[in-house]
């Protein structure tokens, strides 16, 4: 049997951390930042594929232009003069369109690369037509090559080609148009990510830090009014057990005075005896000075809703509950009257309970906290399936420095019964077969 | 003090019961202990006047409960009561219910003597009252039925030529009869007997129940 009396104050001021937010913040954080470097990656790509590459096909395409005016004006200078520099020219760009082209096949990607093919083929065909008409020119027949070079054929040929680099070229500036705005659009989406992120993690710290604010204020409160009962209810008991035997003293001394009028005895001893009646009576009173300093002030009662007092509660004892492993379960009714009372003194009330629950119960025994309406009174009833009260115990459970908790002071319960009846309550335990269920009742609020 | 008052002293608390007695039976004050309210109930004996002196929180009954059962009786013994756990909502309350004096411990001992001296001489006439009417009682516990019923017939007011017509008696023996009921109650005239019991059965009803308990 180990049960009754939380420690006051120290036993409620557990550590606050592993706090459920802040884990939410962190976690939200680092997938923001894995969305920015994401990002950030394919805007790198994005630019050096445009760098390396576009910038590379861009010249090429210029080029491929530049060559191919460059072969047709000698091939057809070489068949109207028949100038053999225009033939050696013609000769000596001829490969070098072939290269850029395959060059630009290489690098070129999807579309564009099925243009280049394409222009390829046409290049051939008018580089095969070209040779032709070198070769007629050398074989002496001018005219047929001219016919060649002039011909409705060639410009076929020709406008062909042209209008496959004007398409390649119109291709190419699309998707480069196309990957710059997107681009542009990841940098801005980035930039907002990285805004929310920022923007975000501050908000959620704020509230994290105005929760924990408000929280230690609240354990503050709690330990403040914890510490008081704790000493008025010490002082109170003290008061209590001193004055039994005080009284019995007065009484005892009284009658050994009364004794003293017989002559035979001793006037030392009844000067003694007067001495100590006198004292004894100078102790009563000071006892009675302190109870009359001890006598609970007046509290202010407000309407305080049950069920958030509750849930504020099994709030501050997370951390104890987890380490323990003794999960608090709520069970919530409808329509639960707010009753008269001190917030802060009712929170202690459910929280010494709980204490108490917890410190029973092995891990995964569940203790269950919930509040009702019977009668118009509000009941709280806490539960729970520890070690259990032997019926013996459960008649002096409430006794101030009765204890059956290892290091237990005994002060406890004895406080939260001061506090429920200071609040016009009662309280009851009731050992069961498994655990213990004590049961909180508060008068109806008379409106 | 009377001299041979007795006090009850009902306390759970063994120490201060006994120091109590010490100092009554010290001041030559007769006393009677008790660890329990149900105690006092089984076992106190009315056969002086006194008075009682009680706590208030104890195991079982609590001094308040006897208190308002006492007073229930209409004509109950003088009692004070002695509290660790004075608040003036505890004074007032007993007080309203019949306790004469009320007193926080530790008591100075004069304070205490004091109570007990006043509450003891105010019992004194309730005393005498109970013993009157218990004499009474027993006195009208020795006739015979006939008797009694000559007795009833008498404190109506009836002469003996109308009790012998009623009883259907006749009036010499009615005559024999009324005599020796006046010499087994113990008075002089009919005139005396039938106002001291006309007297005594006007306390018995306005203090009913408490028949038994005075002996």
């Amino acid at each position: 049997m180990m049960r009754a009396a939380p420690l006051p104050s120290t036993g409620l001021l557990a550590p606050r951390g592993a706090n459920r937010l802040l884990r939410l913040v962190v976690i939200g954080s680092a997938l923001l930042v894995l969305l920015l470097v994401f990002n950030e990656f394919r805007s790198y790509v994005a630019y050096t594929r445009f760098a390396e590459q576009d910038i590379r096909l861009t010249r090429l395409a210029g080029r491929i232009v530049h060559f191919d005016e460059v072969l047709t004006t000698s091939s057809r200078m070489a068949v109207a003069t028949g100038d053999t520099a225009w033939r050696d020219r013609y000769r000596e760009y001829e490969p070098r369109l072939e290269s850029v082209l395959a060059e630009a096949v290489d690098i070129a990607p999807g579309a564009e690369r099925a243009d280049l093919l394409r222009i390829r083929e046409v290049n051939l065909v008018l580089v095969a037509r070209e040779a032709e008409a070198l070769g007629l020119i050398e074989a002496g027949r001018p005219d047929d090559a001219r016919t060649l070079l002039f011909g409705a054929e060639y410009e076929r040929l020709k406008s062909e080609y042209r209008s496959g680099v004007d398409g390649m070229l119109e291709r190419f500036d699309a998707r480069v148009t196309a990957s710059l705005a997107s681009a542009r659009l990841w940098a801005i989406a980035g930039g907002f990510v990285a805004l929310f992120a920022v923007g975000g993690s501050v908000v959620v710290l704020w509230l994290n830090l105005q929760r924990s604010r408000r929280e230690s204020l609240l354990f503050d409160q709690l330990a403040t009014a914890e510490r008081r009962s704790t000493i008025g209810r010490l002082a109170a008991s003290l008061a209590h057990e001193l004055n039994q035997p005080l009284a019995a003293i007065v009484n005892y001394t009284g009658a050994a005075r009364m004794y003293c009028d017989d002559e035979s005895i001793d006037s030392e001893l009844c000067r003694a005896v007067q001495g100590a009646s006198e004292q004894a009576q100078r102790a009563g009173l000071i006892v009675q000075r302190m109870r009359e300093f001890t006598k609970p002030g007046t509290v202010l009662k407000q309407r305080v809703d049950v069920q958030q007092a509750i849930r504020k509660s099994v709030q501050l004892l997370e951390w104890r509950s987890k380490e323990k492993r003794v999960p608090i379960e709520i069970v919530t009714h409808p329509l639960v009257a707010p009753i008269l009372a001190d917030e802060v003194q009712l929170q202690q009330v459910i929280v010494n309970l709980l204490v108490n629950a917890i410190d029973a119960s092995s891990p995964h025994q569940n203790v269950r906290v919930s509040a009702y309406a019977d009668r118009g009174d509000t009941v709280i009833e806490i539960f729970d399936s520890g070690v259990g009260i032997t019926p013996e115990n459960a008649g002096r459970i409430f006794e101030a420095f009765f204890t059956t908790k290892e290091g237990g002071q005994g002060l406890g319960l004895a406080i939260t019964r001061d506090i429920v009846e200071g609040l016009g309550g009662v309280i009851e335990v009731q050992a069961r077969d498994v655990g213990a269920e004590f049961r909180v009742r508060f008068p109806e609020v008379s409106s | 003090m009377i001299e041979d008052a007795v006090v009850h002293v009902v306390d759970d608390d063994d120490a201060l019961r006994e120091s109590l007695l010490a100092l009554l039976r010290a001041n030559k004050i007769r006393c009677e202990g008790y660890p329990s309210a149900e105690d006092f109930l089984d076992r106190a004996v009315w056969d002086h006047p006194g008075c009682v002196v009680v706590d208030l929180r104890m195991n079982g009954m609590g001094g308040e409960a006897l208190i308002r059962l006492l007073a229930r009786d209409g004509d109950p013994p003088p009692t004070i009561v002695l509290t660790g756990h004075g608040t003036i909502e505890n004074a007032v309350s007993t007080v309203r219910d019949g306790a004469i004096d009320f007193l926080q411990k530790p008591a100075p001992n004069d304070r205490m003597l004091e109570a007990i001296e006043r509450g003891v001489t105010l019992d004194v006439e309730r005393f005498k009252r109970r013993r009157a009417m218990a004499e009474l009682r027993q006195r009208i516990a020795t006739l015979t039925p006939r008797e009694r019923g000559i007795l009833d017939e008498m404190l109506t007011g009836k002469t003996s030529p109308e009790i012998a017509r009623v009883l259907g008696l006749q009036p010499k023996s009615v005559q024999v009869y009324r005599s020796r009921v006046l010499q087994k109650m113990a008075f002089a005239t009919t005139v005396e007997m039938v106002r001291h019991l006309l007297l005594a059965s006007a306390q018995e009803w306005a203090a009913p129940g408490r028949a038994g308990q005075s002996g």
